[in-house]
């Protein structure tokens, strides 16, 4: 990315879509049976016009365009064609019957055009099945396709298809590059750059998905208009921006891969105000990964760019995640303090969402001190402000919390209800740790009304999600759930190994809460099974850590250790 | 298709290079070049190994994608055929998912259509297809397994899928077998693995089957039955364990098995394979391995790297088979199409594609330099997107040693194409101090040497070792 410029080969120069066009026509005019073709255009609006150029000089060639968005991941394209054909024959032949010219027995020819078959390629790093489908089948297309095919790829997925269908890709008889146009591509990107991160996060998950391939054919286009540093500002937002899409669709491995080549652009310009953003970025993917001390690390360093800069929106977000990263570390004085001064900027620079976000951070802190009513009442105020920006990713998590309230009042029905209608919001975002999260919720619910098998299977769902998207905390929280269900159903080796587990992956992230609940959840396992000294081992540990966090559930914890010491002096 | 050759107008030549194509034996548009594929004519070569010997044979065959394979292969049929041999011929891609083949499928897939052929030729191979039959029902199979494949292929016989009921019961079976292979069903991994623990007696099923294949041939007057594999080298190359790629596995780990059917057997592999770490192997299993290398359109650095006036002669002829050069091109263009293809001859039509594409109908002889060039800039930018970054200066070094590593990069560099593979035309005029004289040579495509990053890999190559420039 950095690399060194490079004249640039002379004789691959751009070529006007015109000319592009004129020989793709004659190619497709002059073609008999199968024929192959790639054209390469990383934007659609400049893919539409150039397909509608080519159906209007074919239209009096006699012959017809059939063009095929595929709008979805397929496994196989030749299937699709072939059905396509049919009906194409299907709709020609029935038009042919009502003026029976002696030109109706020749069948037209039909040019097929392939669009978004990118949507099967997800990078051109993947072995997706559908590139192994065309170099295999690629003897079954000659046979079966006697039209000439062209298909339509941005730059990314037909780097992926040159190199995984080399044999397919071989057969190619015509090979077009349309040209990046630089006024369409600031026009496509402008609308993108300026959207609110929230705007994005609340986008659907098909259109998240959408987003992706438009984001990577823009870096494409941007690459090849120059190494200058206006393009390669873009190209560094660009990254960003898929690094973000990939983040909130769980993606963390090519959000991380996004994020690092832009963090490299950027360094390499000193382009301070987006390091500051990138080393923010992947300090929230660390911390999604569990790697707390290295999250802190970074988000103090991006603090530091931004206040040398003055940045105030972009110090008030770093102190935001800080407090979160701090909250989710126990210590709750210092994420107050931090969420108050995040709250005091945003409030100065009028950033509703970022308001939003930060009364529902203390929302939470309440809640946590058994504050329920003050809990309620900051996470309705930032629900009415989300809801007026329509935040829908925000609005999600806010009635989740909303839930856990009605839980914690012991309000199952409402706390279902809340949690679905959550549940459903994630769900069409997209929003993987979010639909993970409501479904451990949900799991809760189902083992407290004593459905057992109903909880294992939503349990086992969420891990999953948990496992795909590395999120180590949930892993541990879904694991201790297991444990706990595990010991109603008396299978306390199980149990007791999960609730081991769960343990040891809350110590390492320094989960000390966390970890209280697993040791409180082995007391409980020693007490069932008599083993009453092992269990106020555990408590004793447990109350310690509570005590020191002043939790409310305190009690509980004190309750026991008395009930065990009786079960003691009674043997 | 254009049937009468060569083509006069740009229209017709446009068909005339279809690089889809490859070409059946005895076709008009066939170049001979063995002369500048070195000295031996591959085909011969082969054909002699089969007629010669008393003893089955195992021959490897291989060389670059495009680069004429099948439609040699399909001329060593028809001279075996005219011998006297009786020649079962199939691409693997026919029968089994190219993207996962094991050894065992490649087998079945083998047994099967050695039956299918006989068939077709109304030889029956009642007894053997017996004894394979009771083998998968007694030894292979638990009996309701075996029973309810039975009751399958009845109820699919019924409604008419699959093969019909004139068929003999095991080779229905073993169409379903290596049709499940095919589609991926997930009874593949299990017969697979039945199949893997008695592999030694699976062999033996199939060669009791080749044994009276061949004798039933004999007895018709043909000689004794030769097996040609084609497309083996479109097997997908991956990683399967570390160090393991599913090409060793095919051809390395389990060669010995292929080596094992008592018949002629010719398999068709990556060129990639002969270079690998595992090649002595390799060699050791296949001593007979032949290369159809590139045609020689440029000599090599220790003759002086100049053009191959025969090699290009034998490119134009080529084109010259196909297409009418003298009505529709410039001969320079022609010349220099045939150097920028390298001696790779679907380069070659795929370049005269794109070249009647950007050809100037108004012009007398619409193929012109300026056409050539542009198409030339297409095969370079799609060359772009084949090399991934780190391979430049592995790439320089190829293009000034003509020699190349038998790693795993290298290896690559066969499979993408971005170096190709040439022979010496005369052995003994090359100088002895190059060492091995009838070793293969190398050299970067000339497509790839037209990279901005190929020539900045070059200009620091040869920077840092100025001897070599």
């Amino acid at each position: 990315m950095s690399a060194p410029n490079l004249p640039s080969e002379p004789d691959v120069a751009a070529e006007p879509a015109e000319v592009i066009v004129r020989r793709l026509v004659r190619a497709i005019d002059y073609a008999e049976g199968f024929w192959l073709g790639f054209v390469r255009c990383n934007l659609i609006d400049q893919r539409r016009k150039a397909a509608a150029a080519c159906r209007d000089l074919l239209a009096p060639l006699g012959i017809r365009l059939v063009e095929i968005d595929l709008t979805e991941p397929v496994s196989e394209l030749l299937p699709i064609l072939k059905a396509r054909i049919v009906e194409e024959q299907s709709t020609m032949s029935a038009a042919g019957e009502q003026p029976p010219t002696v030109f109706a027995a020749l069948p037209a020819k039909l040019a097929l055009f392939v669009y978004g078959l990118e949507h099967s390629i997800p990078s051109s790093e993947a072995y997706p099945s559908i590139l192994s489908h065309l170099n295999l089948n690629r003897e079954l297309f000659r046979q079966e396709i006697l039209y000439p095919l062209v298909i339509w790829l941005p730059e990314y997925a037909l780097t992926a298809l040159a190199r995984r269908a080399p044999d397919f890709w071989a057969w190619r008889s015509g090979f077009y590059e349309l040209a990046p146009d630089a006024e369409l591509a600031a026009r496509t990107f402008g609308p993108i750059r300026d959207e609110a991160l929230y705007v994005s996060a609340s986008l659907s998950e098909q259109t998240k998905r959408e987003r992706l391939t438009l984001l990577k054919g823009l870096f494409a286009d941007y690459r090849e208009l120059g190494d200058g540093s206006h393009e390669r500002r873009a190209q560094c937002e660009i990254l960003n921006e898929l690094g973000s899409v990939h983040m909130v669709l769980g993606e963390l491995s090519e959000a991380k891969q996004a994020y690092q080549e832009s963090l490299a652009i950027a360094r390499y310009d000193n382009d301070l105000d987006l390091i500051a953003v990138l080393v923010h970025n992947l300090a929230m993917l660390a911390q999604d990964q569990g790697d707390y001390e290295e999250a802190r690390r970074l988000y103090n360093e991006s603090l530091e760019i931004k206040k040398r800069l003055d940045d105030q929106n972009g110090i008030a977000v770093t102190l935001h995640e800080l407090g979160r990263l701090t909250q989710r570390q126990d210590d709750y004085e210092e994420a107050r303090r931090l969420y108050s001064e995040s709250l005091e900027i945003k409030k100065r620079l009028g950033n509703q969402s970022g308001i939003a976000k930060s009364l529902h951070q203390l929302a939470m802190l309440a809640r946590n001190q058994g504050d329920y009513e003050e809990a309620r009442r900051l996470y309705s105020e930032s629900l009415e402000i989300k809801k007026r920006l329509d935040d829908q990713s925000g609005i999600a998590i806010s009635l989740h919390q909303l839930a856990m309230l009605a839980q914690d009042k012991g309000d199952n029905e409402e706390a279902r209800r809340l949690y679905n209608e959550s549940l459903e919001i994630e769900q069409r975002l997209g929003n993987q740790s979010g639909i993970a999260i409501s479904l451990h919720q949900l799991a809760m619910l189902a083992l407290r009304q004593g459905d057992y098998e109903e909880a294992r299977r939503l349990y086992s769902e969420s891990l999953e999600i948990e496992q795909r998207l590395g999120n180590q905390s949930g892993i541990a929280a879904t694991l201790h759930e297991l444990g706990r269900l595990a010991r109603y159903e008396n299978d306390y080796e199980e149990s007791k190994r999960l609730y081991n587990e769960s343990l040891a992956m809350k110590r390492k992230l320094g989960n000390i809460s966390g970890e209280a609940s697993s040791l409180y959840g082995l007391a409980l396992l020693y007490e069932e099974e008599g083993k009453y000294g092992e269990a106020i081992e555990y408590a004793k540990q447990a109350q310690e850590i509570i005590e020191r966090l002043k939790r409310p559930n305190i009690v509980f914890i004190n309750e026991m250790l008395q009930r065990l010491q009786q079960k003691i002096s009674a043997l | 298709m254009s049937s009468t050759f060569p083509a006069k107008t740009l229209r017709e030549a446009y068909n005339a290079v279809d690089p889809t194509q490859p070409l059946p034996a005895g076709d008009a548009r066939y170049v001979n070049c063995n002369d500048v594929r070195g000295n031996e004519d591959v085909v011969a070569q082969m054909f002699r190994t089969v007629s010669y010997s008393n003893q089955d044979t195992h021959q490897l065959f291989t060389g670059h994608r495009g680069c004429g394979k099948s439609t040699e292969l399909l001329r060593l049929k028809a001279r075996l055929e005219d011998a006297g041999f009786y020649v079962v011929y199939f691409a693997v891609d026919e029968y089994l998912d190219a993207n996962d083949v094991i050894y065992t499928d490649l087998l079945l897939s083998v047994a099967r259509r050695v039956e299918e052929d006989f068939r077709k030729d109304d030889i029956e191979l009642t007894e053997a297809l017996k004894t394979i039959e009771s083998w998968f029902a007694e030894v292979v199979f638990q009996q309701n397994e075996w029973e309810q494949y039975q009751r399958q292929l009845e109820a699919e016989a019924s409604v008419g899928v699959g093969l019909p009921r004139t068929v003999p019961f095991i080779a229905r079976l073993l169409a379903k077998f290596t049709g499940q292979i095919k589609t991926g069903d997930e009874v593949k991994t299990e017969i697979r693995h039945k199949l893997d623990r008695q592999i030694s007696q699976l062999i033996e099923q199939i060669n009791s089957l080749l044994l009276q294949a061949c004798l039933e041939a004999r007895k018709r007057g043909k000689q004794s039955i030769v097996i040609i594999v084609d497309n083996l080298d479109r097997v997908t190359l991956k990683e399967v364990s570390p160090g393991l790629t599913s090409h060793d596995t095919l051809f390395v780990e389990h060669g010995r098995q292929l080596r094992d059917l008592r018949c002629h057997t010719i398999y068709t592999v990556p060129i990639s394979m002969i270079y690998s770490t595992k090649a002595t192997v390799l060699r050791n299993l296949f001593p007979d391995t032949r290369v159809l290398p590139m045609i020689k359109v440029h000599e090599p650095r220790a003759k002086g790297a100049g053009d191959s006036a025969q090699g290009l002669e034998r490119m134009r002829g080529l084109l010259g088979h196909r297409v009418d050069l003298e009505a529709l091109a410039e001969p320079d263009a022609i010349t220099y199409l045939c150097r920028a293809s390298g001696g790779h001859p679907r380069d070659l039509m795929t370049m005269v594609r794109h070249s009647i594409e950007y050809a100037d109908e108004s012009q007398a002889k619409p193929i012109d330099l300026p056409a050539v060039r542009r198409a030339e800039a297409r095969l370079v930018s799609a060359f772009a997107r084949m090399v991934p970054e780190d391979h430049f200066e592995k790439l320089a070094r190829v293009h000034l040693t003509n020699d190349i590593q038998n790693d795993e990069d290298h290896q690559t560099m066969l499979f993408n194409q971005s170096v190709l593979e040439y022979a010496h035309d005369d052995v003994s005029a090359v100088e002895p101090v190059s060492g091995a004289s009838t070793e293969p040579w190398h050299d970067v495509h000339p497509a790839v040497q037209k990279l901005a990053r190929f020539r900045k890999a070059l200009e620091d190559e040869r920077a840092q070792s100025p001897i070599r420039a």
